[in-house]
């Protein structure tokens, strides 16, 4: 019991080292395992599951290789997933929790239900990764570069006393919580294909809306629900054909690829939305429609302000 | 050879600004609209001079702009003469007025010693002197809050830290107030990207008592 103790708070402090640090030094990076789950897992699948579940999966298996006992393949599951499971729920859970029962204290930049999923997804993605960290620590398959207890001690101080130091250091030097939005709608911008950019600014001529607004959108939806999401949801309508498709997220019987999701998105909410000149509240109204969500309105109009102005041809002020 | 400016950088991420390197790797930044000429391509970036301003003659190394999944230049053709602006501080008013159309501005005209400026390329990024709600439009900013202009006079060519600039008033500087809001100012260093008067000056200030 003792050892498992030990196992629990040594992988756990690690772990937390790990991400402190992408924390601090990277905040883009540390969505991941904060409340901003889907901000991360947007910008690319790719890097969530090097980022979030690959360091658990080494840092357990290494160290249970090193410090466990145990001899059955079951058991060293067991004891690695439970571990990644509690700084699953010490991350993840906390957030999910407050999701669901005090949505007041976090953000819910996007789709409530798909932060909500993501969440769950990736609890039990870290319980896998665990388990699957003990068992690669029972078969030996790391042994030779499993470094031995008195090592991994002299390495646990060493590296708490770095990583303190660095922590007090950082936080006096840097913006904590400090969230570069623009950055963010940057890359959903640049992963948004060129053909797609030129059929809104052509539909947006022929329905005579406001290009730079749909744009918008559409840089949020990205963000919300990349490529990769839409491909899954292509998948998804063969056995459920209702739901939200394509880059716009327009409400189908059937699945709808991009295009026509921003042909029908464009005629139904946006046609002659050039006509005249579109302030803050303004835009809000014609996003409520679209999507009643306050914050969702205050993403568009954070996007709709990162775009360039001078690049559109709008009505002004006046 | 043909003369490119610094597009495409007018968003919300760039604000204005393009980090690019110098041949020697050195880092630095070239404002939106300053004149460039190609000098070639390459798979990675292209190469290019710079024509005016604080790195005039530099050979720069810049970036693809990747939207879409594709790359394109950051580099626009001046396909037609720079359009020259009128551009006048009316004392009595307060106002600057920039072909015809008039913005509210502090100024001490005390520190005024010349009756005309050269309105010069934004210099660096004035980033320690802009407040974060100046350079976020979501809060009524601009994102070319960090843009200054240096003013000098034009007849006795003095060099006094004399700024056309956005935020809040500073001494001896002719400040676009923050309070007005940043649409404005944003239109205004549009509208200047385009123009020049020469190599490096983007208009005349004429001063009007």
């Amino acid at each position: 019991m003792s050892e498992f103790i030990t196992l629990i708070i040594v992988i756990n402090l690690l772990i937390y080292g790990f991400y402190k640090i992408f924390q601090i030094k990277w905040p883009e990076l540390y969505f991941a395992v904060n409340d901003q789950l889907s901000h991360f897992i947007s910008t690319s699948p790719e890097r969530f599951f090097l980022f979030r579940l690959l360091p658990p999966l080494i840092i357990t298996s290494l160290i249970i290789g090193s410090i466990s006992a145990q001899t059955s393949v079951i058991h060293m599951f067991l004891y690695g997933g439970t571990i990644c499971l509690i700084h699953a729920f010490i991350t993840n859970g906390k957030s999910l929790m407050k999701l669901l029962f005090w949505r007041e204290r976090i953000k819910v930049f996007f789709n409530y239900q798909f932060q909500v999923f993501l969440h769950i997804f990736t609890i039990a993605a870290l319980f896998f990764v665990g388990g699957l960290g003990g068992v690669i620590a029972e078969l030996g398959l790391f042994k030779s570069i499993t470094p031995t207890l008195p090592g991994i001690v002299d390495n646990i101080w060493s590296t708490l006393i770095t990583a303190v130091a660095s922590i007090s250091i950082y936080d006096v030097y840097t913006k904590r919580n400090n969230i570069d939005v623009d950055k963010l709608l940057r890359k959903s911008h640049e992963q948004i294909d060129s053909y797609l950019i030129e059929y809104i600014h052509m539909k947006s001529d022929e329905y005579l809306a406001n290009e730079r607004l749909v744009l918008a959108v559409c840089i949020v939806e990205n963000l919300q629900r990349p490529k990769w999401i839409r491909s899954y949801e292509r998948i998804k309508s063969n056995f459920s054909s209702r739901g939200t498709y394509g880059i716009m997220q327009v409400m189908s019987e059937h699945w709808i690829s991009d295009e026509q999701s921003i042909d029908l998105g464009i005629k139904k909410y946006f046609t002659n939305s050039k006509l005249s000149y579109l302030g803050q509240e303004d835009i809000t109204n014609i996003i409520t429609k679209y999507n009643p969500s306050e914050q969702y309105s205050e993403m568009v109009w954070f996007a709709y302000c990162y775009l360039p102005s001078d690049k559109y041809d709008e009505v002004l002020p006046g | 050879m043909m003369k490119y400016y610094l597009d495409n950088i007018s968003d919300g991420y760039h604000k204005g600004w393009l980090e690019v390197n110098l041949i020697n790797g050195e880092n630095i930044e070239l404002p939106f609209g300053v004149l460039l000429e190609r000098i070639s391509t390459a798979r990675k970036h292209e190469l290019a001079r710079v024509l005016e301003g604080n790195y005039k003659n530099s050979i720069v190394q810049l970036p693809y702009n990747k939207l879409g999944n594709t790359n394109t230049s950051f580099l626009s053709e001046v396909t037609t003469n720079c359009k020259k602006l009128s551009v006048v501080l009316d004392i009595s008013s307060k106002e600057l007025i920039i072909n015809e159309l008039k913005y509210s501005v502090i100024f001490d005209p005390n520190y005024l010693i010349s009756d005309n400026y050269d309105i010069l390329t934004p210099d660096f990024r004035h980033s320690s002197k802009s407040r974060t709600e100046y350079i976020d439009e979501k809060r009524g900013g601009s994102r070319f809050a960090e843009s200054w202009f240096k003013l000098i006079s034009s007849s006795d060519n003095i060099n006094n830290s004399m700024y056309l600039h956005y935020g809040k008033y500073s001494n001896g500087c002719i400040t676009f107030s923050h309070d007005q809001g940043g649409n404005s100012w944003s239109k205004i260093v549009s509208s200047f990207s385009r123009s020049r008067y020469s190599p490096g000056i983007i208009a005349k200030l004429n001063i009007k008592y």
